[in-house]
């Protein structure tokens, strides 16, 4: 009986692991990332420290899809600066080639920013800039801070926003492309477990299971 | 034999069955089967044979696990073997496909990387604007492209640019073509210029396409030792029943197919999963109004 309830415990477990695994590894479209979608919504217009938040918080790193809409995040913005590049390129200021870019562009980043934006105007709001930098502290987005930083400079201290938004962008590429090497590298480990356990350990099963089994039906 | 032509009738009879009761098919299993045949139609369609579509496809795997498995099946007697290996050469008929189909993506990404140097060359001089230089890519430009480019300067002179933008995005599906068409739109609207934009794409994508391929070529090593230690089993099976060797014995009863096709279908699940984790991300499009 004992047993019993173990092997239950053991598969209720396993079962778990694996709800928790499929969730994860569910695309944009699952249920857990529409919820995420439209908390992530709700709190850029209006950020509430509220206790259950922390539970949400939870539910965020139990899913892993804070880090996936991180990611995300962090991978359109690269597009993004480059084109914001060519807009100051054109002499646009900051602001009006930010926006220019984020009307045209489709994705959640654009999307933020241009309400990010367009609450910004109204009168007596905290400023872009500002609002950018929260958004980027409550996404933990440190690339999107320095863009903050960089429009910030650009808008207090009439610093050319050009140059700053050209390296960011470049300095994003070379990250992704760190990544990318770890990446590779990580999975080139990753793999010793299942070519271990789930290939070369069944092959060793197929090739003594003749002997083992005329071994045993001997010995009785 | 008796148990072949049965489990062909079984089979026949299944997909009778599901073909002419498609309402009873519950919808998840419908979602899956759609997805999948979206799959295999996105390969075959990659591969960019005239001839290779979703279809036949499907018939070329079919034969393929159709024509393994009488061939081990007729060398060892083993259904579950016979099974295995049809799975396998269908498995290495679909390899060859994606192979091609990768083989043709890295072009495509090589001929747009080419693009934008030569399109940074031209506007670089200051002697061709962004159509002049368009009509340059569309003679003299990378052949996979020519095509696009020609519509695209001819859409330009209808005034229809944004729409032939759009197409040429949709067929060539790469994230630095989606770049290099925004930013032409950008200029088109307020005149930005391209030039150090483009200096900059072409030194930090050639250089993740670099990295790219490099962790590819390592993957492929990885996945093709894995396939390797598959094909093991089966070709050690394979030579002790040509063989006629006594060894095999244990496996003609019923607890012996069972252990090898649970340790097959556990290799096998090994297999994908490996592949699972040797998958890299792909770099996402960029989504825009033209």
């Amino acid at each position: 009986m004992t047993e019993v309830a173990w092997l239950a415990a053991l598969c209720a477990g396993a079962g778990a692991g694996c709800a928790a695994a499929a969730a994860t590894a569910a695309g944009g479209s699952s249920e857990a990332e529409h919820w995420l979608e439209r908390r992530g919504r709700a709190r850029t217009s209006a950020p509430s420290p509220r206790p259950e938040n922390r539970h949400h918080a939870v539910l965020d790193w139990v899913l892993g899809s804070a880090r996936r809409r991180r990611e995300r995040l962090q991978t359109e913005l690269v597009p993004l600066l480059e084109l914001l590049s060519l807009e100051l390129g054109a002499g646009q200021t900051a602001l009006s080639g930010l926006a220019a870019v984020c009307s045209r562009l489709e994705g959640p980043l654009a999307r933020d920013l241009r309400r990010l934006q367009l609450m910004s105007q109204v009168a007596g709001s905290a400023p872009f800039e500002a609002r950018l930098e929260a958004y980027a502290d409550r996404l933990q987005l440190p690339a999107v801070a320095s863009l903050a930083s960089v429009l910030h400079a650009s808008r207090d201290y009439g610093a050319g926003a050009l140059p700053g938004v050209r390296a960011l962008a470049a300095d994003l590429r070379r990250a992704q492309r760190r990544q990318l090497i770890a990446l590779s590298r990580r999975a080139l480990n990753q793999v010793l477990a299942p070519a271990a356990f789930g290939i070369l350990l069944p092959f060793l099963g197929i090739l003594l299971f003749p002997a083992l089994s005329t071994l045993s039906r001997s010995l009785r | 034999m008796p148990e072949l032509a049965a489990a062909a009738a079984g089979l026949g009879v299944a997909v009778a069955v599901l073909t002419l009761a498609e309402r009873a098919v519950p919808p998840a299993l419908n979602r899956l089967l759609r997805r999948l045949a979206e799959r295999e139609a996105a390969l075959a369609a990659a591969a960019e044979l005239g001839w290779l579509d979703l279809a036949s496809l499907t018939a070329l795997q079919a034969t393929a696990l159709v024509v393994g498995f009488l061939f081990e099946f007729a060398l060892t007697g083993l259904p579950v073997l016979g099974l295995a290996a049809g799975l396998g050469l269908a498995g290495l008929l679909r390899a060859r496909v994606a192979a091609r189909g990768r083989a043709r993506r890295a072009a495509l990404q090589d001929a747009v990387l080419e693009a934008v140097r030569l399109l940074h060359q031209l506007l670089a001089t200051g002697a061709a604007g962004v159509p002049q230089a368009l009509g340059e890519l569309a003679e003299r430009g990378p052949l996979q492209l020519r095509e696009h480019f020609r519509r695209i300067h001819a859409a330009a002179a209808a005034g229809r640019q944004g729409e032939a933008w759009g197409q040429a995005r949709r067929r060539v599906a790469e994230p630095l073509f989606d770049l290099l068409a925004a930013a032409v739109a950008l200029q088109r609207s307020g005149g930005a210029e391209l030039g150090p934009l483009f200096a900059q794409l072409e030194e930090s994508v050639a250089a993740a396409y670099d990295v790219q391929r490099e962790a590819q070529a390592l993957q492929v090593q990885a996945r093709s030792a894995a396939a390797v230690i598959l094909c093991l089993p089966l070709l050690f099976l394979g030579v002790l029943s040509a063989l006629r060797s006594p060894y095999l014995d244990p496996y003609h009863d019923a607890g012996g197919q069972l252990f090898l096709a649970l340790m097959l279908a556990v290799m096998g699940m090994s297999y994908l999963w490996m592949r699972r984790l040797l998958r890299l991300p792909e770099p996402p499009r960029l989504r825009f109004h033209d």
